[in-house]
């Protein structure tokens, strides 16, 4: 086959001991047949990051590669997605992908799925050895941190982790000139809701800015987006990657940004405001996903230790980049032992104030959040339909409302569970004395797991 | 990363008319290309991406690292690329149809792929690190300088991929044949490119990229010299001065912008009596609470300041300013005094009193930004040439000493030689104006940005609308002061006249003048000139200044490298020149291989011999020595660089193996810096890169 021959620049380091080699590395042609027939590498997503890892493994030596995603090319990917073609505009980024690279590397086996990461069964995700991840989305990487977590398998008596059961994560995620990497050893190291507050949650102009003071073409954008849209077009679901919406949205945003006198509402600005495009260039993901396939290579041949564990780079100012060890969480609510969320609003908020709260949250980040009291009662249900129907008047009333009524038809406190807390939060809210709690179990399809969250109401 | 940026970041206007113009202009220009390039859009704007367009790129050395970084430059859309390789191929194709229907007529040929590193016809090697070289080629044993050019061009339309059918050594040879006859030589050769890339080129005291360096700073082309070698990746940056305009000209950059001293009423009141007048239309006294949490923040610190010089020295200094610390309290004081409802949020005096500083601390017509120093540099500067006028006569002791490889011109210079001096001059003749306005009109350009603040809609679209027409205004006072002192300058430059008549004409400031100063003024705090050191600095040249440079680049951490260590990188530099140096000794790399390339049919005895860990050993002991007399030579840290015995042996094992991976991370950074070169935008490296791919970490530092 001549795979000597060809990888002899990867087969020089794999062949050859060193002293800054992995304390498992031995050296010889076994590690190079290693990654080509046996070692299976899962690749999460097909976009900036996606094709380049492909390209990037598959020069790596790399020959069992399966890669996900569940997109379709659109014409600006091309600045940077260089497996795509301006005809392939509307295919299976997964399967397009896929193909580019086995016909230009042919010994190594591309598989694609055209698929959305969450609908695929634990089983399919055993196969691998590796999964290296380029999303563009937190929410999607916040669940595949979790469900590797998910897949460790744990001695019965000892509760010791399996190391079979180990599917070790490279994340790699970029923004403009900015960008990251890790590695994450579920069990061991830091994982990807430990560190959530690396990523701050998007800050949302005030809804009585959009509706009352707009300045910015931004405001008059959000107005017609999240205002105008559900009036008008009601019950009719806004589609960001729907040209005619987004165009929609912006003729509107004109006429009021018209009125007001304010300049500059563009289509672009309105796409990039509705969608939250993120800025994209060529080369930042060619570093991160680089970077991160190299890591993949150390993984897979003990050429070098892993990196530990997280590198930022920003390549505005300079080229700055640093490395360094994350922290696992003790209260990590995927790999540590979560404790209740505690948050704070006044008392005469409404129940959807506290589901903007909740969402807001850098801990929570819940955007559709289904809402028990901790006694299992229901308080606020976003899906499915039916339910959602039947706690949606929840959504205006007042929380110390909601709480005084909840006590009255029970006749003891929300917090039924905590008797302790019975007394303290009676009936009759008394400002001197210390705030009501309310105690609620939060589920969300961002969440891996349902979250118990304590709501003081000031 | 996608929440990186928080949306709250807007644009808000800026000199509209003139900005509207230009997008209709590059719209019309190029209709397609804007859905493919919106996300790049969106990081360096219309007018970066202008640039990028417009720029000609050469790569010399078209493995993995090269084909890497020119695949990142062909992407965003660059507008030529001429790639050529290091060595002549001693056989192969010469002609361009050696794709597609011409095909068949080549398949006869019969190449020794044994000895491809030294012919650089694509080979199996190639197979396994460079994306752009195909199964193909190497049956067909093209060039792979003819390869990467063809499947380069492949990824975009808009950019014209081309191979030279010449190697450096040849080129080289020529263009000194040519000197000799009274023709342009290297110097006119690199001026007609944006920025060159070499890739994989040793540094050694014969090596041709001496050559091609020195000639580049002499015309002022930037080099961009990029390496991977084992696990260790480098990217230098060589360009006398780099001048950059802003950090990056995507949406939402202007609103970014801070405000100014000038506009939150520390100038005096004559200087910009309409803002002054909009000032005082507002009467805290007949506010009701409502209103008042609804005043803009500089209505509130323009009040502020007149009141407190009402009352400090009994109103008799018109012209005080609040500088000392019991000022500041005295401040905060009229500021709650004005606030209706204390309990109730009134964001727009939270906001008021974290801005203070721009009345307290900032005077009018003050250069900020390190903007001063700059300024006077442009006061020796050609407005016409760029150079200094001691280089170009125009201060009547000119020498007409020629720096920009436009000496012996007969013809119409190259497009990006041209190009290069117009920018130049009209960033220096900016700034020269800049002092020149500040002495006249009392203040800098005012930027037609205004940054989001608390406020109610009325007052924030009047406060931008006098801020529009002031900054058009200023734009076009600007705009005649620029002609005015071209004007003067142009009948001095000695530059100038060695041009065709034609090329005179586009040195001077353009009909379209006006948009280009309103981005100038727009830029006004981003005016940055990076540098660099001179290549052949590189290994034995310790500066007085540059302990000074190393100890800024040792701490240009953006704040969160307090405990970074780039002594690994350090020495990783060191060993990189060491490699060089033991390569011209000994014909190879340290750990190289002498047989270059693996035969396809490689028995096991073969691949055991090229594979040799002996060979390491042996390696080793001789390349410590190298190793230890470069350190010694090079300035890159105070401390020197400590050479650790296992990295060294870790260098030698990696037996310059162009990794992949270690390439594309090398190459993502160099298309990243050539960028910034073409755009303008951003902040250079200074200027070199360091990657560790043993750590999964990097350094950058002055070398
Ligand atoms: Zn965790």
């Amino acid at each position: 086959m001549g795979d000597a021959a060809r990888f002899a620049d990867v087969e020089l380091l794999l062949r050859r001991a060193g002293p800054l080699a992995h304390a498992a590395f031995e050296a010889g042609p076994e590690n190079g047949a290693f990654i080509a027939s046996q070692c299976r590498v899962l690749v999460i997503g097909a976009g900036g990051l996606g094709c380049e890892l492909l390209k990037d493994l598959a020069l790596s030596g790399f020959a069992r590669i399966d890669i996900v995603d569940m997109d379709v090319i659109d014409v600006s990917n091309l600045n940077r997605q260089f497996l795509f073609r301006a005809h392939d505009v509307g295919r299976s980024k997964a399967e397009v992908a896929a193909a580019f690279v086995r016909a230009r590397v042919p010994r190594c086996n591309v598989t694609a799925h055209n698929a959305d990461i969450t609908q695929l069964p634990a089983d399919f995700y055993r196969q691998f050895n590796l999964v290296v991840s380029g999303l563009d989305s937190i929410d999607a990487r916040r669940w595949l941190n979790a469900f590797l977590f998910s897949l460790l398998e744990r001695d019965a008596t000892s509760g010791e982790i399996d190391p079979a059961s180990i599917i070790p994560l490279v994340d790699g995620g970029t923004e403009g000139f900015l960008g990251q990497a890790r590695v994450i050893i579920p069990g061991f190291l830091a994982c990807f809701e430990c560190t959530l507050d690396l990523f701050p949650p998007q800050r949302n102009f005030p809804l009585c800015t959009i509706a009352n003071t707009p300045r910015l073409p931004e405001h008059c954008i959000e107005y017609a987006h999240v205002v105008l849209w559900p009036d008008v077009r009601h019950g009719e679901r806004f589609d960001a990657d729907d040209p005619a919406h987004v165009q929609w949205v912006f003729e509107r945003a004109l006429a009021r940004a018209t009125q007001y006198g304010i300049q500059n509402v563009t289509l672009r600005l309105t796409q990039g405001v509705v969608k939250n495009v993120i800025p994209a260039v060529a080369s930042t993901n060619a570093v991160i996903a680089a970077v991160c396939a190299h890591e993949c290579l150390k993984l897979a041949s003990y050429l070098a230790p892993s990196m530990n564990n997280y590198m930022m780079y920003n390549g505005e100012a300079g080229v700055y980049s640093y490395t360094y060890q994350n922290q696992r969480r003790p209260d990590c609510a995927v790999c540590g032992v979560p404790v209740p969320r505690r948050l704070g609003i006044s008392a005469g908020s409404t129940l959807n104030e506290l589901l903007d709260l909740i969402a807001a949250d850098a801990e929570l980040r819940a955007r559709s959040p289904s809402l028990r009291w901790i006694s299992g009662h229901a308080l606020y249900y976003s899906a499915p339909p039916a339910l959602h129907v039947q706690t949606s008047a929840n959504a205006e009333r007042s929380l110390i409302d909601l709480f005084r009524a909840w006590h009255m038809q029970n006749g003891l406190a929300p917090d039924a569970r905590d008797a302790a807390n019975e007394s303290e939060n009676g009936p009759v809210v008394d400002a001197q004395r210390s705030p009501p709690v309310m105690k609620l179990s939060v589920a969300d399809p961002h969440l891996p797991h349902v979250r118990e969250v304590h709501v003081e109401l000031l | 990363m996608s929440q990186l940026r928080g949306s709250d970041e807007s644009v808000s206007g800026d000199a509209a008319c003139l900005e509207e113009k230009e997008k209709t202009r590059s719209k019309m220009a190029q209709p397609s290309s804007a859905g493919r390039y919106d996300r790049q859009l969106r990081v360096w704007g219309e007018r970066g991406q202008e640039l990028v367009e417009r720029a000609r790129i050469c790569l010399i050395g078209s493995s993995a690292t090269g084909t890497e970084t020119i695949k990142n430059l062909v992407l965003p859309g660059v507008g030529a690329v001429q790639v050529m390789d290091t060595q002549s191929p001693s056989c192969g194709l010469r002609s361009h149809g050696c794709y597609g229907a011409t095909d068949a007529s080549h398949t006869g040929a019969t190449h020794s792929t044994a000895d491809a590193d030294t012919t650089q016809i694509c080979a199996a090697r190639d197979l396994g690190s460079n994306f752009f070289v195909t199964e193909d080629d190497v049956r067909h044993g093209r060039p792979r300088a003819v390869a990467v050019a063809h499947w380069l061009q492949e990824l975009n339309d808009a950019v014209v991929c081309t191979a030279e059918h010449i190697s450096l050594d040849e080129l080289l040879e020529k263009l000194d044949a040519d000197n000799e006859r009274g023709k342009s030589g290297v110097e006119m050769w690199v001026a007609q490119f944006s920025v060159l890339v070499v890739a994989q080129m040793p540094f050694s005291e014969r090596a041709p990229l001496r050559r091609l360096a020195a000639a580049c700073w002499s015309a002022r082309v930037p080099l961009v010299w990029c390496r991977s070698y084992g696990h260790y990746g480098m990217v230098r940056v060589i360009d006398r001065e780099i001048l950059t305009y802003s950090g990056g000209g995507g949406e939402g950059a202007d609103a970014r912008q801070p405000l100014d001293a000038s506009v939150t009423g520390s100038a005096s009141p004559e200087l910009w009596p309409e803002l002054h007048a909009f000032y005082d239309s507002f009467d805290f006294a007949a506010l009701d609470s409502a209103a008042t949490r609804l005043v803009p923040y500089p209505v509130i610190l323009s009040k502020a300041l007149h009141e407190w010089r009402e009352k400090h020295n009994g109103g008799e200094d018109h012209h005080a300013f609040p500088n000392l610390r019991k000022h500041r309290t005295e401040l905060q004081q009229i500021l709650d005094g004005w606030r209706k409802s204390p309990q109730c949020d009134e964001e727009n005096f939270d906001e008021a009193m974290r801005k203070l500083r721009l009345i307290c601390d900032v005077r009018p017509g003050e250069l900020q930004h390190g903007l001063a120093p700059l300024v006077a540099d442009a006061e020796h500067m050609c407005g016409i040439c760029g150079e200094e006028q001691e280089v170009c006569g125009g201060s009547g002791s000119g020498t007409g000493r020629d720096v920009s490889g436009l000496k012996n011109i007969h013809s119409q210079p190259p497009e990006a030689a041209m190009h290069r001096m117009r920018s130049r001059a009209h960033y220096w003749l900016f700034l020269r104006c800049v002092r020149a306005f500040v002495d006249q009109f009392g203040d800098v350009p005012v930027t037609a940005a205004l940054p989001d603040m608390v406020s109610d809609t009325e007052s924030y679209v009047a406060l931008q609308r006098i801020f529009h027409a002031r900054a058009r205004l200023d734009v076009e006072r600007m705009t005649a002061l620029m002609r005015q002192q071209q004007i003067k300058d142009s009948a001095r430059c000695s530059r100038m006249r060695l041009l065709p008549a034609s090329a005179r004409e586009r040195l001077l400031v353009e009909p379209d003048a006006e948009q280009h100063v309103a981005y100038l003024c727009k830029s006004l705090r981003g005016f940055r000139a990076t540098r660099t050191r001179a290549p052949d600095d590189t290994r034995y040249g310790r500066h007085p200044e540059d302990s000074e440079l190393v100890a800024q680049s040792n701490n240009s951490g953006g704040g969160t490298g307090g405990e970074k260590d780039d002594g690994v990188e350090f020495a990783v530099c060191a060993l990189l020149f060491a490699a060089d140096a033991f390569h011209e000794l000994q014909g190879r790399f340290p750990g190289q291989p002498p047989l270059r390339a693996l035969p396809v049919d490689a028995s096991d005895d073969q691949q055991v011999a090229f594979f040799s860990e002996q060979l390491v050993e042996e390696d080793c002991a001789l390349f410590r020595g190298v190793a230890q007399s470069v350190a010694a030579q090079m300035a890159l840290s105070p401390q020197g660089v400590a050479l650790d015995g296992n990295l060294i042996k870790e260098f030698v094992r990696c037996g310059a193996a162009e990794l992949h991976t270690v390439a594309s991370v090398v190459g993502g950074v160099a298309a990243q810096e050539a960028v910034k070169l073409l755009t303008g935008q951003f902040q250079p490296l200074n200027n070199t890169f360091i990657f560790d791919g043993v750590r999964g970490a990097s350094a950058s530092f002055i070398a």
